[in-house]
């Protein structure tokens, strides 16, 4: 962090006018009250006060250093006593020594410099005081803003998480559509309207229900799967085949729940809504060594453009398998030449 | 009695159709010439039937409901029939009837057809609103990833990034890909606009070109440089856009 006094060129005027006035009020004591010379006390008062002015500055380092090691209250009284001294006797040395060099021959005021020593270590005691508190008001103050930024920032991500998990969940389009078809069926064929506005009940209900955080059976993600596909294939008829190969010993795998949705929610999109034919969309679980392996992959035409980089919804996947398992390589996509799969390893 | 309105609907959705047919059934000033399953038919259907109307889904597979409307040379007036309500300013911008919003009630189509006959009865589109309005929807196609060709009836999808190089030939535009060219009415600079800025570049008047087709770039002679293309075929480069290419090029 830079100095404050250094942070901007108004910082600096202000503190170099600061020490013009200081400078000035000194000349002006030097010369009324006690009668000295007006060239001395003006030589007097620039020596003095310039040179605190510049170990003034410096101490901001001296406190960034104590802050660094974060000493205890004890420490840090003792280490501002340590260096309170020195710098004051430095302070006084350097100023006393360059005065007398230049007005040795001046008996009365080098008598008024030598007897005006103690009271001059009582203001450098006093200037000190002021700088340090100066410095850590500044400190404290950046740590607050800084604080305060954070935390707003932290407020937004949250707010942004929350707001994706939401919008996660139900796909409005799927939604529109499927309420569409449940109107058109209610005319042309009641009873099939009837079935499909239970899946699709059913199917809300499971996503809504279900608490991010846990994990279900896969059984169970399979049966709401099949739910979503049913209802899709009231909208796209032939232009959707579903085929599936779950052997039972794949079922009571747990899995974190509403982890496929996006990936055939990805099939469908890609696949079924850009092609005139029949797109079909497998869904295959494999047992792998530690693992069970499952298989999503679609029908694509590889001449419309592939979407760049990667949705929310492969993201979201990967950042919940992070936060499940601790790892990054349990979900792979493959794009082969007429065909779309994405892998998902799940450790048993 | 007036004339009945001659209808077509554009749908990739069965149900979706089978809501419209029913809501069709019960209007007797409306007649259903045509039912498309997607953009490819809903282009002839229309030249072949000349619809006063139609019913037009905007989310279909390979040529959507604004690409197909790219393509037509006359245009009916449109109901757009959407589950997103996104599209609704684009529509609007269009001049379209109505918006209908999926799913939709008998009244509110009912309304919808109302719309339309009053606007035909009141004849208030004329021939340059229809110009404006085929320009209005070149503009609002923005990037595009592919060009469609219309030979006749027949339409040819081309994905932008198979072009090589594209020549401007009198009111056409000749597209050259690997294993032919195709003309397509369309001046140089509604191409330019639409063909993706990094991919391509118009290096003359007359000649758009794709960038990751270069070979090389050529001297000729004092000033004029020439494009040789993967494919040996040569394109020349306008003095003014020299610069421009090699900037592209990061020569």
């Amino acid at each position: 962090m830079l100095n404050p006094v250094s942070k901007s060129k108004n910082y600096f005027l202000s503190y170099l006018s600061i020490w013009l006035v200081i400078i000035s009020i000194h000349t002006l004591i030097l010369n009324f009250f006690y009668g000295i010379n007006g060239m001395i006390s003006l030589s007097d008062s620039i020596i003095f006060n310039l040179t605190f002015m510049l170990i003034g500055y410096a101490l901001w380092f001296v406190i960034r250093f104590n802050l660094k090691e974060k000493p205890s209250v004890f420490d840090m009284i003792f280490n501002h006593l340590l260096v309170a001294i020195v710098v004051i006797a430095i302070w006084l040395a350097v100023s006393y020594f360059s005065l007398a060099s230049l007005y040795g021959d001046h008996q009365d005021y080098m008598i008024f410099l030598s007897s005006s020593i103690p009271w001059r270590a009582v203001t450098g005691l006093f200037y000190y005081l002021l700088f340090v508190m100066f410095y850590y008001l500044i400190l404290y103050y950046d740590d607050l803003q800084e604080k305060l930024s954070m935390e707003s920032k932290l407020q937004n991500l949250v707010t942004q998480a929350e707001l994706d998990a939401l919008k996660s969940q139900i796909n409005p389009h799927f939604l529109f559509n499927s309420l569409n078809s449940i109107s058109s069926l209610t005319i042309t064929s009641p009873h099939k309207a009837q079935e499909m506005v239970i899946k699709l009940s059913d199917f809300l209900r499971y996503s809504l229900s279900h608490d991010r955080n846990e994990k279900t059976s896969l059984k169970e993600e399979f049966e709401n799967l099949k739910r979503y596909l049913d209802i899709e294939k009231i909208c796209f008829g032939k232009r959707l085949n579903f085929v599936y190969d779950m052997p039972e010993s794949c079922e009571q795998v747990q899995i974190p729940n509403m982890i496929l949705q996006p990936l055939i929610e990805n099939a469908i999109k890609h696949g079924v809504y850009k092609s005139f034919d029949e797109v079909r969309v497998e869904i295959r679980c494999i047992e792998e060594n530690d693992y069970i392996v499952i298989e999503i992959s679609n029908d694509y035409d590889p001449d419309t453009r592939k979407p760049k980089g990667e949705g929310i919804g492969l993201k979201n996947i990967r950042k919940r398998l992070q936060l499940i398992y601790l790892r990054t390589d349990l979900l792979e996509t493959l794009a082969e030449k007429m065909v779309f799969k994405a892998r998902l390893k799940i450790p048993k | 009695m007036n004339p009945k309105l001659r209808a077509i609907i554009i749908e990739d959705e069965e149900p979706a159709r089978d809501l419209l047919k029913a809501y069709f059934k019960n209007r007797d000033d409306i007649d259903l010439v045509a039912e498309c399953e997607n953009g490819f038919e809903g282009i002839k259907a229309i030249s072949e039937n000349r619809p006063d109307l139609i019913f037009l889904d905007i989310q279909m597979p390979k040529l959507n409901g604004f690409e197909m409307l790219e393509l037509l040379d006359e245009y009916p007036e449109i109901i757009f029939t959407t589950a997103y309500d996104q599209f609704a300013i684009r529509a609007f911008e269009l001049n379209a009837v109505d918006y209908l919003m999926k799913p939709f009630s008998q009244e509110r189509f009912n309304q919808a057809i109302d719309k339309a006959l009053n606007r035909m009865k009141s004849k208030t589109r004329s021939k340059t609103n229809i110009d404006h309005l085929k320009k209005q929807v070149k503009e609002e196609s923005g990037i595009a990833n592919r060009i469609f060709v219309k030979t006749g009836n027949h339409i040819d999808v081309i994905p932008v990034e198979k072009i090589i190089y594209i020549q401007a030939q009198d009111d056409y535009v000749e597209l050259h890909i690997a294993n032919g060219k195709f003309l397509k009415k369309e001046t140089m600079n509604t191409m330019e606009q639409q063909l993706p800025p990094g991919i391509f570049s118009r290096v003359h008047r007359s000649s758009i070109i794709n960038l990751s087709q270069i070979n090389k770039l050529e001297k000729y002679g004092k000033e004029s440089y020439m494009v040789v293309l993967k494919n040996n075929e040569r394109v020349m480069v306008s003095k003014s856009r020299v610069k421009q290419l090699k900037e592209q090029l990061g020569i």
